[in-house]
């Protein structure tokens, strides 16, 4: 054997890879050849230096950020390679149905010019639902399907019985209520001390729609994923019941948190879709047609829909309603499902803002609202959704009517309550100049501030 | 917790068929099994701790969602390591940051690499200026792997740094094992050359 050929097998040798004919080969040929000794104590060693390396842990984040990923059906961005074609045109089918039959029902109940308007413009709606998107997870799809087909199914049975002209759009709104009683979320009720108030007297139809659409939406999302949501939080003697369920854990670090939101968008938007037809109960027709071709020509998918969508928008932005808000302010909540220009919407904006955020949700064909019977008030309970904002660059989820700030993990920390308008908050506020924008979010915040967790309470409520 | 608690005494596959029948828990279980390998072969591949985590996270996914595509043949730790593999080439082809690993600065791998760190400072008999040199050795050897080929790093990982045989790196890598074995002989005999330039070896 010469030096080229026994230099070939000197990794087999290492490995023990080798037949005996050919080890015995080598090694008569490294008996005599003092430079292939040599290079082959060079691998071996080469071998224990690299073995020699400590062996490297995964960061604790791992595991959160890939329960986060899977099990509510969320892709995370950092992922490259994903591919949305499976399950894209399902999701757009559902949608496209749905306002077809949605339109076919508000024809029947609507004033003859108005609804010949509007069924034209659900048309083109659902034309640019077609359009591709980001991708969505299959849990994410199936949901939406679902979702979709209770609300059809719904709208057939209870159209008849709306057809008072106060409330044009009620037969569409009826679906949502509907999804909720479907079998999934059953098992999902929320607890009625923490839904927002029934809407009655002062609120604008819009804005009961739009609980009552949101409801059937957020109901259809998570159920997938209940029960193992119910297990996790459970355990940390936080969060606990059907609340759980809806706030299931996900805080994914703040790298993959903006593109997680955009791809989740596309199922939401396509759900609010199938509604948006019934938000216009109060609005010039001249003004549905405008807010709507924007949407049509933006509708492109995912984060240039967005975007565009936002552009066109003829009013500003407004805002992500919490759904989980406080008594005082329950019923005019409007749910403009998140978005870019939605995040760092101050709260205040937020009531003044509802008619708006209306066009602007029609425009980005998302965040549709829609009306409701006011003697609902189940159905309204039922419109409690984890909502996201990005605020000074931190991304906050609303959970059980607390903003949390992405990377707090339930149980793990113990954060330090602060009340509003106490010293310490005061004190707070001089050294971190984000935190008035974070607290503008709502009443309850979850923060963090140097390296500590901070609990921001309204000064009259226990904690929860 | 207590479907955890039952995971725990599962096989690979058994945590697989659970999964596929509903149990998401037993992915988590899958993942708390794997992700340190995966994670470590992802490091020593990409040579940074940022894309090591990302490209884990998307290994987890990806397997999350094809749990159906599983061949039953194969073992589940060779079918993570394949996927993470692939994205992890996807990911240097993709960022075209080849480079950036093989100008991370020592100083810079050193704290990348905190794992290191914690094992030579557990060890109290060892010098801080012990310490210090085997975090320099350390970092020195995480760059000459970084200048291997890719087709040859990622071989020499998984044969020397995971100890996988011949059979399962080609399994991984989806190449015939005579391949795996001139790759790898390869791979060593640049690594001897260099770290005997750079006077470690």
């Amino acid at each position: 054997m010469d030096c080229a050929h026994a230099k070939e097998e000197f990794s087999a040798l290492l490995d023990g890879e080798l037949t005996p004919e050919d080890r015995a080969a080598i090694e008569a040929h490294l008996a005599e050849c003092s430079e292939c000794l040599r290079d082959l104590d060079g691998m071996k060693r080469v071998d224990v230096r690299y073995r020699q390396l400590a062996p490297l842990k995964a960061p604790e984040g791992l595991e959160h950020r890939v329960r986060a990923a899977t099990q509510r059906g969320i892709r995370i961005r950092t992922t490259r390679a994903l591919s949305p074609l499976r399950v894209w045109p399902l999701l757009a089918s559902a949608a496209s149905l749905a306002l077809v039959i949605g339109a076919i029902a508000w024809t029947l109940h609507t004033p003859r010019t108005a609804s010949f308007k509007l069924a034209e413009s659900f048309e083109k709606a659902g034309q640019a639902k077609t359009a591709p998107a980001p991708a969505t997870s299959d849990l994410a799809l199936d949901a939406a399907k679902e979702s979709g087909e209770v609300k059809l199914k719904s709208a057939r049975r209870e159209a008849p019985a709306e057809a008072a002209p106060a409330q044009p759009a009620s037969a569409a709104a009826q679906p949502s209520p509907a999804a909720a009683s479907s079998p999934g979320a059953e098992a999902m009720t929320l607890s009625p001390s923490k839904a927002p108030a029934a809407p009655k007297e002062a609120a604008p139809p819009i804005a009961i729609g739009e609980a009552a659409a949101t409801a059937g939406i957020e109901h259809a999302k998570p159920k997938s994923v209940a029960p193992v949501a119910h297990d996790e939080f459970d355990s940390r003697g936080k969060i606990s019941g059907d609340n759980a369920a809806r706030s299931a854990p996900e805080t994914p670090p703040p790298s993959s948190g903006l593109a997680k939101e955009s791809l989740a968008q596309p199922d939401r938007a396509s759900e609010a879709e199938m509604n948006a037809p019934t938000r216009v109960s109060d609005q010039p027709l001249s003004t549905i047609a405008d807010s709507i071709a924007p949407g049509i020509a933006s509708d492109k998918g995912g984060e240039t829909k967005q975007t565009q969508a936002e552009a066109k928008a003829p009013l500003p932005m407004a805002q992500v309603a919490p759904v989980m808000t406080p008594p005082a302010a329950p019923t005019a909540q409007v749910i403009a499902r998140k978005g870019e220009g939605v995040r760092s919407a101050p709260r205040a904006d937020r009531e003044e803002n509802a008619q708006s955020s209306f066009l602007a949700g029609a425009t980005g064909t998302r965040a549709a609202p829609s009306a409701a019977k006011p003697e609902a008030p189940r159905k309204a309970d039922a419109a409690t959704e984890a909502t996201k904002k990005t605020v000074a660059g931190r991304t906050f989820e609303l959970r059980d009517g607390v903003w949390i700030q992405q990377g707090y993990e339930l149980g793990a920390a113990t954060p330090t309550k602060v009340l509003r308008e106490s010293r310490v908050l005061k004190g707070l506020t001089a050294k971190y100049t984000e935190l008035p924008a974070i607290l503008d979010l709502g009443d309850r915040v979850i923060v963090r501030l140097g390296d500590q967790w901070y609990r921001v309470e309204p000064p009259d409520t226990k904690p929860r | 917790m207590v479907l955890l608690r039952e995971a725990r005494g599962r096989s690979d596959v058994g945590l697989l068929d659970e999964c596929r029948n509903g149990d998401p828990s037993a992915f988590d279980e899958l993942v708390r099994r794997h992700k340190d390998r995966i994670y470590n072969v992802l490091y020593r591949f990409l040579g940074n701790r940022e894309d090591a985590l990302d490209v884990s996270q998307e290994v987890f996914v990806r397997a999350y969602r094809g749990v159906a595509g599983f061949r039953g043949g194969a073992q589940v730790y060779t079918w993570l390591y394949s996927i993470a593999a692939n994205l992890a080439r996807n990911r240097l082809r993709d960022s075209g940051r080849k480079g950036r690993n093989m100008s991370t600065s020592l100083e810079a791998l050193e704290t990348a690499a905190p794992g290191v760190a914690q094992l030579a400072s557990a060890d109290s008999a060892d010098s801080p200026r012990a310490v210090a040199e085997q975090h320099e050795t350390d970092a020195l050897l995480q760059r000459c792997l970084d200048e291997l080929p890719d087709h040859y790093r990622m071989t020499f990982v998984l044969r020397t740094v995971e100890d996988l045989s011949y059979e399962e790196i080609a399994d991984v890598m989806g190449c015939p094992v005579g391949t795996v074995k001139s790759r790898l002989n390869q791979a060593r005999a640049l690594l001897r050359d260099r770290l005997r330039e750079l006077g470690v070896l």
